[in-house]
């Protein structure tokens, strides 16, 4: 055959070939979507002493270690589509602790939402929001055993698997972006005895929430911040399946609206209804001791904090809190409290330099089965964080335009 | 009033002296209707007449004018001085709004009355007027008349010849309207934003007699205000300086704003003392290297708040004479120019021109006005667009932006080619 001329089975092969090897089933585009990359650079400086139950139970430990867990980079991309509603995906991962076993980088953010001006939907994996409200420590997991409705899937020892997880979401919003309602069904992230993750990825939970916030924009405007109440119900897999219904509510309030010397009180409470009469938790399951037995426990936590936020003229330059968490659990001689003052200074637009301090001591048959009574940890904090966006062409839900000036789709 | 009137003919005296040197310098490049000097050495003699003549001892550079020709004429008078009676009231608000600028595509924007641009104020030479403003937002504005003279303390530029007329609040600017000619008003708190997006307005002055009405007898009087807007931007900046008043209007109501959160100082001193004990002010880039607010991206131009295909035309007839004016309420330059026509210039920045210019593209930069007259003597459908053909344009899609046209009116009959509406060249 010369050299150009391609017989017809030849070029139905090669026609088939390229058709196949097409990247991805989606149609083209032909428009830049606007582009979000946010990080975090949060790096501690840990002194942890923990002490031991007593001469010769449990461990006496102390030691320095340098934390950078927690540091993140996320991208979001969105665009508006041809109904002038929105859509986009997230995409981002986290530093998690080296005792963790998760490997050097966590996916956290990996989700695709669709956006209009009284509905969001989410797929993917992102946040469980299994809680009401956050708190001003220095990472999620500094109260995670409080401020968290817990994974009872997990016997891991890492706060992702309490935070992450996939799922379906659907959220309401209404009276001007105040108020919003959120269902969801997900996928917590199953391990085995041993804390292994587990190919398990049906949905095992469903979880409903009802709050009101005000927007970012307007943070100031009101007395009550925030408020809400949620539930996260498990379908853990206990004896034929059970659930493992956690409560939540909280309340925020701003005891100064001072926005430049605000101070915000908050409060949460999480009552988890445990599984089994009395709380005391399958032996396969293990006990207190482990990640998973606390969260298969009945307990009732208390989180409060009190924040003083410094802003000379309306930038945030100092921040000084206190946070107290108490957890119980019923049925059993079991309490542990926790105190984390800290106090962040910002020496720059997303550099900020701190200092925070934690106490935890644990009470009965906790103790006992931690093997510690109480810990102590100072972190000298230097964190940059930084947030760009390219490409903005459309307002968000919750800018102050759309809330009070007529929203543009 | 004393003021001396014109005398009959176009570029009368009282026309020459509001022309001003562009007019003049104009006028002396075209040559046309001025008694100029006709050669080298009719120039010579004109000058050394005038050297003889002149009682400050140097050379006049216009020796052929008037000793004081250049000086005002009309004494600008402040509100005390105005009638008891007979002053014309006008309201004024201003809100924000949802404004469609082509259809299916809206951004927020600042309005006067509501309106894109505001609602053009049609006054009388000498009259005076009272300006009732009101705000109706949470941000802070005030009303420059620009090209007007007035008293300063009504020239409403904050923290210069007035505090910002606060949230709710209502101030009243008392003003005689002079001198005459196509002018315009604008915020002049926050300029790139407020301004642009969109407080602007045309103000038009209009003198007891005439002179381009006698000179051209023009039948229709059209007002064309060119706009420029950055949406993406303003959306940025009206949300971030609403945030921020909303805080700011707490602080206000509580006494506790002060200068440094403010950015206002009484002095200069007071402001480098402050910059000496510490305080950041907000041009520094670490406090404001996100917030390029010169650097507007600029994707939509309006004619009176329409972007083609949503601009009105300019009608016209065969034979008949139109007067148009321009005013350029937008931040950028724009070069309008019109096919299949020359045109003359009679007035910029309001002012009567000396003598007339025949052109066919006429640049107005930021806050310049200007007024042409157009002859009809070609019917057809003529193009009259920005020239920087990128603001011709609906978000970078060409056509659009700064486009509108000269219809004849006949043309309805015409058997030939009619205009489309094109959008994707």
């Amino acid at each position: 055959m010369a050299a150009g001329r391609l017989s017809v089975p030849r070029f139905a092969v090669l026609f088939l070939l390229m058709a196949c090897s097409m990247p991805s089933p989606t149609l083209a585009q032909e428009s830049s979507a606007r582009f979000t990359v946010a990080g975090t650079g949060l790096v501690s400086l840990d002194l942890n002493r923990t002490t031991a139950l007593e001469s010769g139970v449990g461990d006496t430990d102390q030691g320095v270690v340098t934390n950078f867990s927690d540091s993140f980079l996320l991208l979001r991309l969105d665009r508006q589509l041809y109904t002038n509603h929105r859509a986009g995906m997230l995409l981002g991962f986290l530093f998690p602790d080296a005792e963790t076993d998760l490997g050097d980088v966590f996916y956290n953010q990996i989700n695709v939402f669709y956006d209009t001006r009284t509905f969001r939907g989410t797929l993917g994996r992102t946040r469980l929001e299994n809680f009401a409200l956050e708190f001003p420590t220095l990472r999620e997991e500094d109260l995670l055993e409080y401020a968290f409705v817990l994974n009872g899937f997990s016997n891991a020892d890492n706060s992702e698997f309490n935070r992450y997880g996939n799922v379906a979401r659907a959220e309401l919003f209404g009276l001007g972006g105040r108020l919003h309602v959120r269902g969801q069904a997900s996928n917590w992230s199953v391990t085995d005895i041993e804390g292994e993750r587990q190919n398990d990825f049906d949905v095992n939970t469903g979880s409903g929430f009802l709050g009101y916030q005000l927007p970012h924009s307007i943070r100031y405007s009101g007395i009550v911040r925030e408020a809400g109440v949620g539930f996260q119900s498990q379908k853990v897999d206990l004896a034929g399946g059970k659930w493992l219904v956690g409560l939540s509510a909280g309340l925020a309030v701003n005891l100064s609206r001072n926005p430049l010397r605000n101070i915000e009180l908050r409060g949460q409470v999480i009552h988890n209804r445990g599984v089994g009469p009395n709380a005391r938790v399958d032996a396969a399951a293990g006990t207190l001791a482990t990640p998973m037995g606390r969260a298969l426990s009945r307990s009732t936590a208390l989180v409060a904090s009190l924040r003083f936020l410094r802003r000379p003229y309306q930038l945030d330059r100092l921040q000084a809190a206190a946070t107290v968490g108490y957890k119980t659990f019923s049925g059993v001689d079991a309490s542990q409290l926790t105190l984390v003052p800290n106090v962040f200074f910002q020496l720059g637009q997303g550099v900020d330099v701190g200092v925070q301090y934690q106490y935890e001591s644990f009470s009965g048959n906790l103790a006992e089965l931690l093997g510690r009574r109480r810990s102590h940890s100072v972190k000298f904090v230097l964190v940059f964080s930084f947030q760009s966006m390219f490409n903005d062409y459309f307002g968000d839900r919750d800018d102050i335009l759309n809330l009070e000036h007529g929203y543009i789709s | 009033m004393s003021e001396e009137k014109p005398e009959a003919g176009v570029y009368d005296r009282r026309g020459f002296l509001h022309a001003g040197a562009l007019g003049f310098a104009g006028a002396m490049v075209a040559g046309n209707g001025l008694d100029v000097p006709k050669g080298p050495a009719e120039a010579v003699t004109r000058a050394a007449e005038a050297k003889a003549t002149d009682t400050r001892g140097g050379v006049r550079a216009w020796p052929d004018r008037p000793e004081g020709w250049w000086r005002h004429q009309t004494p600008v008078l402040s509100p005390t001085q105005a009638p008891v009676q007979g002053i014309r009231e006008i309201e004024l608000d201003v809100r924000i709004i949802r404004h469609e600028i082509v259809p299916g595509y809206s951004f927020h924007v600042l309005a006067f009355n509501g309106q894109v641009p505001g609602p053009e104020l049609r006054l009388n030479e000498g009259e005076w007027v009272k300006v009732y403003f009101t705000n109706r937002t949470e941000l802070l504005h005030t009303i420059h008349w620009h090209g007007v003279d007035l008293q300063y303390e009504q020239d409403g530029v904050p923290y210069t010849t007035q505090h910002p007329v606060m949230p709710n609040a209502t101030f009243e600017y008392t003003f005689q309207a002079i001198p005459a000619g196509t002018r315009l008003y604008h915020c002049h708190f926050g300029t790139p934003l407020h301004m642009q997006h969109a407080m602007h307005g045309a103000l038009i002055i209009e003198p007891e007699r005439d002179p381009i009405k006698e000179e051209f007898g023009y039948t229709r009087d059209y007002t064309l205000v060119l706009e420029s807007f950055a949406t993406n931007d303003s959306r940025d900046d009206l949300n971030f300086m609403l945030e921020r008043m909303k805080q700011r209007l707490w602080l206000m109501k509580e006494g506790l704003l002060d200068d440094e959160t403010l950015a206002v100082f009484e002095t200069k001193q007071a402001l480098l003392e402050a910059i000496e004990a510490g305080w950041d002010p907000p041009y520094l880039p670490n406090r404001n290297q996100k917030r390029e607010r010169a650097a507007q991206d600029y994707n939509f131009f309006a004619i009176n708040g329409k972007a083609y295909p949503l601009t009105e035309p300019i009608m016209i007839r065969r034979g008949e004479t139109i007067r148009v004016r321009f005013v350029n309420g937008g931040g950028l330059m724009h070069h309008m120019h019109l096919h299949g026509h020359q045109f003359w210039q009679v007035a910029e920045d309001g002012n009567v021109l000396r003598s007339p210019l025949q052109i066919n593209t006429i640049s107005l930069g930021p806050g310049k006005t200007a007024d042409i007259v157009i002859e009809g003597y070609n019917p057809g459908y003529w193009t009259f667009h920005d020239h920087d053909t990128s603001r011709v344009t609906n978000n970078g899609m060409y056509p659009g932006g700064m486009l509108t046209m000269l219809v004849y009116e006949e043309m309805d009959d015409y058997d030939g080619y009619h205009p489309k509406i094109a959008l994707d060249e």
